[in-house]
């Protein structure tokens, strides 16, 4: 069966796809490149004088909140691995008689609460978070979004956990390593593979995120990228050369991650969701 | 939820080494067996007790409460089920329902037939293949705002879409705000975002399936069409069935795509359950209500939850 190559029709659909595909990011970015006037005589138009005056006029806002983005994208992820891999490893290894069950019942709750939508727990994380005395701080939103990739960096962790061989962890103690010596000089190193997809992921989910951004951290100067972005606020909403270029500086660090292990994304895309 | 094999046979090793076995030594005989592993759970669990669990049991006690911005933090009185007879008699929770309905609906098609063809186009390691993939899984690494901002603009009045329909003489349409449209523009902008997802799980499932069955099939005559209808298709359905589930919970979370192309507009009319709530809550203030129409959209995800962990207990390994 070999279908598909000398067609005509396999040829076309391919075509179809990688222009409906990479067509919109092209138009992006020739949008961020047209002129204030370009972009006002015909905003659709093909031909132009590419200028940079839309990237010169948005670096005032987008570089304050590109900073903001990065703090809270390295904070979440931080966060998250920190909390993470001690429970994954713990979720994967308790096999103690009464810790089963409850490992059970954690998971399942995990799993559950990978499904809440995000825009309903920030109704009363709003609530959660002022009684902390950290809403409308970086520090507030970064224990939201860790809060919210908590469960799902656990999940995709999990199957690296499971894939060391235990005996390694065996030989460490019997040799008079504490458990906590044992985590930390042979499981981690060995489940090095997950944590880096795990950061990837988590580090690119933070960087987009903006329900809690734009409810949870309402201080125009402490505005993530993202936030910056789906508010539209007047400066942008249809100088549509300048939201473009918002979009492709928000879209650049993506295309960095993307381009160093594209191979992770696509590996954490498909374990994150069947397992 | 069983308890897997691999821990009852625990268990009886567990019980077989027990008596007699001094304490001191209960560390020698496996990591897995202490209850000290237990242990390493803990912070994450504090943690998400704090910011999720503690949050959602906020969220059902506001739906059955007065609550209003004097009074966000505490001190909220008992107002029994009055939030939910409010909302389900008002016109806007059915309309709403209806809106995320139709999206959910667009969405799955999209994802299982366009995402089953795509799949089927991409399942061999050509180099020309690679590159599609690169692109598809590049846009599903995208965050939402900036997709949603593309289209804004693809499909403004006078975006790149109606300018092209004007050359063909079709007259310009209203793609994001009239509300005929809007709840369709916004499900294809989420299908566009969420088919390469659809398309690598497939792809994944169909590189799983023997190549002797379809070798087989192909030897008795079936054609390259037959091939994926009937052989590939029934082979790998328990991988729609999980792309299904989780779609049609994706549909029901729907909230960024609609925020960034039409705010829920015009009017409510492409306002989905999970925008509704947090209009309710964040523009009208009226935090009770926007907690109790989360509370019954959430009852619905949960369902549709249970559903998908029975669905991938197996891949759980539970």
């Amino acid at each position: 069966m070999n279908p598909g190559r000398s067609t005509v029709g396999g040829f076309i659909s391919r075509a179809a796809l990688v222009f409906f595909y990479a067509f919109p990011l092209l138009w992006m970015v020739m949008t961020s490149f047209k002129s204030q006037s370009d972009i006002l005589a015909n905003p659709s138009g093909f031909i132009f004088a590419p200028v940079l005056d839309a990237y010169q006029t948005v670096a005032g806002d987008a570089w304050p909140a590109i900073i903001n983005s990065t703090q809270v994208a390295l904070g979440t992820t931080t966060v998250v691995i920190a909390l993470a891999v001690p429970a994954a490893y713990g979720l994967v290894r308790s096999k103690h008689r009464i810790w089963a069950r409850i490992t059970t019942l954690l998971l399942i709750l995990i799993i559950v609460l990978q499904m809440v939508p995000q825009a309903m727990a920030v109704i009363p994380l709003y609530g959660v978070l002022t009684q902390l005395h950290v809403v409308n701080t970086i520090s507030g939103l970064i224990l939201a979004d860790a809060a919210l990739f908590l469960p799902f960096a656990i999940v995709l962790l999990r199957p690296f956990i499971q894939s060391i061989p235990i005996e390694l962890e065996e030989a460490s103690i019997v040799d008079g390593a504490s458990f906590w010596r044992t985590f930390v000089s042979v499981v981690l190193p060995l489940a090095r593979n997950g944590i880096v997809t795990v950061c990837v992921m988590v580090f690119m989910l933070t960087w987009g995120e903006f329900i809690y951004g734009v409810t949870l951290l309402s201080v125009p100067d402490g505005y993530p990228v993202s936030s910056i972005l789906a508010q539209q606020i007047s400066l942008y909403g249809t100088e549509w050369n300048r939201l473009m270029a918002l979009a492709v500086l928000t879209t650049l660090p993506i295309l960095i991650v993307f381009l160093f292990s594209q191979k992770r994304l696509s590996e954490g895309m498909l374990r994150g969701a069947v397992k | 939820m069983t308890v897997n094999s691999q821990t009852r046979e625990t268990r009886t090793i567990d019980t077989a080494n027990r008596p007699g076995t001094p304490r001191g030594n209960h560390r020698s005989f496996g990591v897995g067996h202490s209850p000290k592993m237990a242990w390493f759970a803990v912070p994450a669990v504090v943690f998400l007790a704090v910011l999720s669990i503690w949050p959602l049991f906020k969220l059902l006690r506001m739906s059955v409460s007065e609550v209003r911005p004097s009074n966000l933090i505490g001190g909220w009185d008992w107002v029994g089920f009055s939030n939910y007879i409010e909302a389900f008699q008002s016109a806007q929770l059915w309309k709403s329902a209806w809106a995320t309905l139709l999206f959910t609906i667009a969405l799955l098609a999209a994802n299982l037939i366009i995402g089953f063809l795509a799949a089927n186009l991409l399942a061999r390691a050509w180099k020309s293949d690679m590159f599609i993939q690169s692109i598809m899984i590049f846009v599903w690494a995208l965050p939402p705002v900036v997709i949603g901002n593309i289209w804004r603009f693809l499909f403004n009045e006078n975006g790149l879409i109606n300018t092209t329909l004007g050359l063909a003489g079709i007259e310009s349409v209203n793609w994001l705000g009239s509300p005929d449209y809007a709840i369709w523009t916004v499900a294809f902008v989420a299908s566009w975002a969420s088919i390469p997802f659809a398309v690598m799980l497939i792809r994944a499932a169909l590189l799983s399936v023997p190549q002797e069955i379809v070798e087989a099939a192909a030897i008795d005559g079936a054609g390259p069409w037959r091939i994926r209808f009937q052989i590939n298709l029934p082979l790998i359905r328990p991988t729609l069935t999980i792309l299904a589930i989780l779609t049609v919970m994706y549909g029901f979370r729907s909230f960024d795509f609609v925020y960034v192309l039409t705010k829920g507009g015009p009017g409510t009319s492409s306002a989905t359950l999970p925008y509704l709530a947090y209009r309710e809550a964040f523009t009208k203030l009226d935090f009770s209500q926007g907690a109790t129409i989360a509370t019954i959209a959430m009852v619905f995800v949960v369902i549709v939850a249970l559903v998908y962990a029975r669905a991938s207990r197996r891949e759980l390994q539970l």
